[in-house]
């Protein structure tokens, strides 16, 4: 697959602060890809840094194979950018504002026009097209946010943070829209700082923090990045020490910790783990209710790369 | 893609209602109230007499003043005064059965003392301040460069014959439409307040509209000369309502020069809008700092030609008048009274290119600052 966007060894300091430190990332065709990171990582200033609106230090930026300048409208005109604040003009309706934007794309007023319903059918905003956006709800505001950066169709569409501060009907429909727009043949790259989107849609993920890139992967390959492998949570009322100390020998066991009557316990590889934890608690006669097991999420592999929780 | 910005940046300004409030109904607010506030001077005006006044001669250190009362109260009938020359106790009298509107006090100093407010004694007032501003030009003239006086007398001269040159078919020579030209002055400057609002939207570090546009493949210079057109063709029209309110409704006498009035105020909208521009293209100031100085800009320079006191651009034209020549406000102000007043356009014409030029170097530095189009920091 062909690079769309390369980024090299990319350096941006906001006076002492570094927030992209010798950042390198490399995006192919037909992706979604998700920067996950938690606020302040250098997302944003990513993007900024690749849409020329940020000056940098150091470093090169690439997009369709030819580097990225303030004055590249031909690489412009393939690009579409969601903001992570909504921009649009409060006096223009709906329709105006899609519009506009498609207009600084797309000359012909009959395929504009085209481009325009198709773009407010794709986020459902048919019933509000002659609304003013002070009008909106804060979720279909986001939907016209982004209808006014997909409209005319562009090859590559980065989204940054596209959900913030939305309800969960309007997130789905903007996660479905964004599969929609993958499978229809555009590239997307998608920042975030929940795991949960990004683990639901993108197909190759990189984890940032403070500028770098920590780890870049489908979510497969990075989970396979940890030693974690499992999550193993029980309800106990009571436990000893000494049967905490014998758990965390049991067979691809790392870690155990009992705090509030629950005990969790982390697994490294290894079958059956959680068989082998429940035969130890029955063996010793130790009384247990609701019992949990899961398969890691990206924060375990973010607390595992990072040391801290992806949301702070 | 200029035509496509323009019609969209037309709908949107108009549709800014705090927008329109200050560039559309303030002036024609304010307006009313000049109205409303002169609208006995100017009734009076029509029935204008000679104003009796009484002059207190306490020695004869300022003769003069009283040899240019009596020049302005012969038996003619265009003069301007009757004087009556009397000691203190006859003229308090007088005034106070209303025999005189006011009572000159001749001496080392020269005070005025009037009953009540009223158009006859702001007549009293101006005439005296006037007298004093000329002596004090001329005294100082003396001190600088005597051999210089002859000519700052035929210039001072010239400046009071101009009365004589008036051709009763243009504007009125009311003092208080002084009051109107500088509205319309300032209304004219207001439309920075439409062009900042639009330059704070086109850039990326001020607001996410602008980052939007700035991702967008279009040439900022495109973009910003179809936001000045916009802004341009709406103020023009606004200046256009503004002046037939003024005239038709308000009835105020600006006379029958109406297209070189429309081509001044064309000219100072364009000012109005390349200043907002420039301001807004200042690069590392919030959008509230910048309408901060455009509000500043605007009631400084319509105070200095003249808006709340019709005597201002008189007093700077006397103490620093390089001002007038560069206060777009006052060259306005400035361009009504000689299209008014004189028969030829030179004075016209010369503030004209003087406004056009100081618009040219705001839209040329405003294109500087706002070519670069990455920034620091969002």
């Amino acid at each position: 697959m062909a690079a769309i966007v390369e980024i090299e060894n990319l350096v941006k300091r906001y006076k002492e602060l570094v927030a992209l430190d010798h950042f390198n990332l490399e995006i192919n065709e037909g992706e979604i890809f998700g920067l996950l990171g938690p606020n302040g990582s250098g997302k944003t200033t990513t993007i900024n840094c690749l849409l020329s609106l940020l000056t940098y230090d150091k470093g090169t930026i690439r997009v369709f194979g030819k580097q990225m300048k303030p004055d590249s409208y031909a690489l412009k005109h393939d690009i579409g950018v969601v903001m992570q604040n909504v921009a649009v003009f409060d006096e223009l309706t709906v329709w105006e504002n899609i519009d506009f934007f498609c207009g600084l794309y797309i000359k012909d007023k009959k395929e504009r026009k085209k481009l325009v319903n198709e773009a407010i059918e794709f986020v459902g905003l048919e019933e509000f097209s002659k609304m003013n956006p002070k009008k909106l709800s804060g979720g279909l505001l986001r939907r016209l946010n982004i209808a006014c950066g997909i409209a005319h169709k562009p090859k590559l569409i980065i989204m940054d943070e596209p959900t913030v501060a939305v309800d969960p009907q309007s997130r789905n429909k903007i996660l479905e829209g964004i599969q929609q727009l993958n499978r229809d043949g555009a590239t997307v790259i998608y920042t975030s700082h929940y795991m949960e989107e990004v683990e639901q849609i993108c197909t190759r993920i990189a984890i940032m923090d403070r500028g770098k890139n920590l780890a870049i992967g489908t979510k497969e390959e990075l989970k396979q990045m940890i030693k974690n492998s499992e999550n193993i949570s029980i309800e106990i009322p009571t436990l000893d020490d000494t049967h905490i100390e014998r758990i965390k020998e049991l067979n691809h066991v790392y870690s155990a910790v009992y705090q509030n009557n629950q005990l969790k316990i982390g697994c490294s590889g290894g079958k059956h783990n959680l068989m082998h934890v429940l035969n130890y608690l029955q063996e010793n006669n130790i009384s247990f209710g609701r019992v949990y097991s899961e398969l890691p999420t990206l924060n375990d592999v973010f607390l595992e790369i990072t040391g801290k929780e992806l949301r702070d | 893609m200029f035509f496509h910005t323009l019609k969209y940046s037309l709908k949107s300004t108009v549709r800014t209602k705090e927008i329109t409030f200050w560039t559309l109904l303030f002036p024609f607010v304010l307006g009313t109230l000049f109205f409303l506030a002169f609208g006995n001077a100017f009734e009076s005006t029509e029935v204008f007499s000679k104003i009796p006044v009484a002059v207190v001669e306490t020695d004869n250190k300022n003769s003069a003043f009283s040899e240019i009362l009596k020049s302005f109260s012969t038996e003619a009938e265009d003069s301007l005064f009757v004087t009556t020359f009397t000691d203190e106790k006859y003229a308090k009298q007088s005034l106070k059965n209303n025999d005189v509107t006011g009572i000159f006090f001749v001496g080392d100093e020269i005070t005025l003392t009037v009953k009540e407010d009223g158009l006859y004694q702001t007549v009293l007032k101006v005439f005296l301040e006037q007298y004093q501003q000329t002596e004090n030009t001329i005294n100082e003239i003396i001190s600088v460069n005597p051999s210089g006086v002859q000519s700052a007398i035929n210039v001072l001269s010239n400046d009071t014959n101009y009365y004589n040159f008036v051709d009763t078919a243009r504007g009125a020579m009311d003092p208080y439409v002084q009051y109107f030209y500088a509205l319309i002055a300032m209304s004219c400057l207001y439309a920075c307040f439409l062009s900042l609002d639009r330059t704070v939207k086109l850039q990326a570090d001020l607001s996410p509209l602008g980052q939007r546009r700035g991702v967008a493949p279009t040439r900022k210079l495109t973009v910003i000369a179809s936001e000045f057109m916009s802004c341009l063709l709406i103020q023009f029209l606004v200046e256009c309502a503004l002046l037939i309110y003024l005239t038709v409704i308000l009835k105020i006498d600006f006379g029958n020069r109406i297209p070189q009035m429309l081509l001044l105020m064309f000219f100072g909208s364009a000012f109005g809008v390349a200043l907002g521009v420039f301001i807004g293209a200042i690069p590392r100031i919030s959008e509230g700092v910048k309408t901060g100085i455009s509000t500043s800009v605007c009631m400084i320079l319509s105070f200095c030609s003249g808006l709340m006191f019709s005597g201002m651009r008189l007093l700077i034209e006397h103490t620093f008048p390089i001002f007038n020549r560069l206060n777009p406000a006052a060259l306005i102000v400035d361009s009504f009274y000689a299209l008014n007043v004189f028969d030829t356009y030179e004075r016209f014409a010369t503030n004209m290119i003087t406004l056009a030029f100081m618009t040219l170097i705001l839209c040329v530095a405003s294109v500087f600052m706002t070519r670069r189009n990455k920034y620091a920091s969002l």
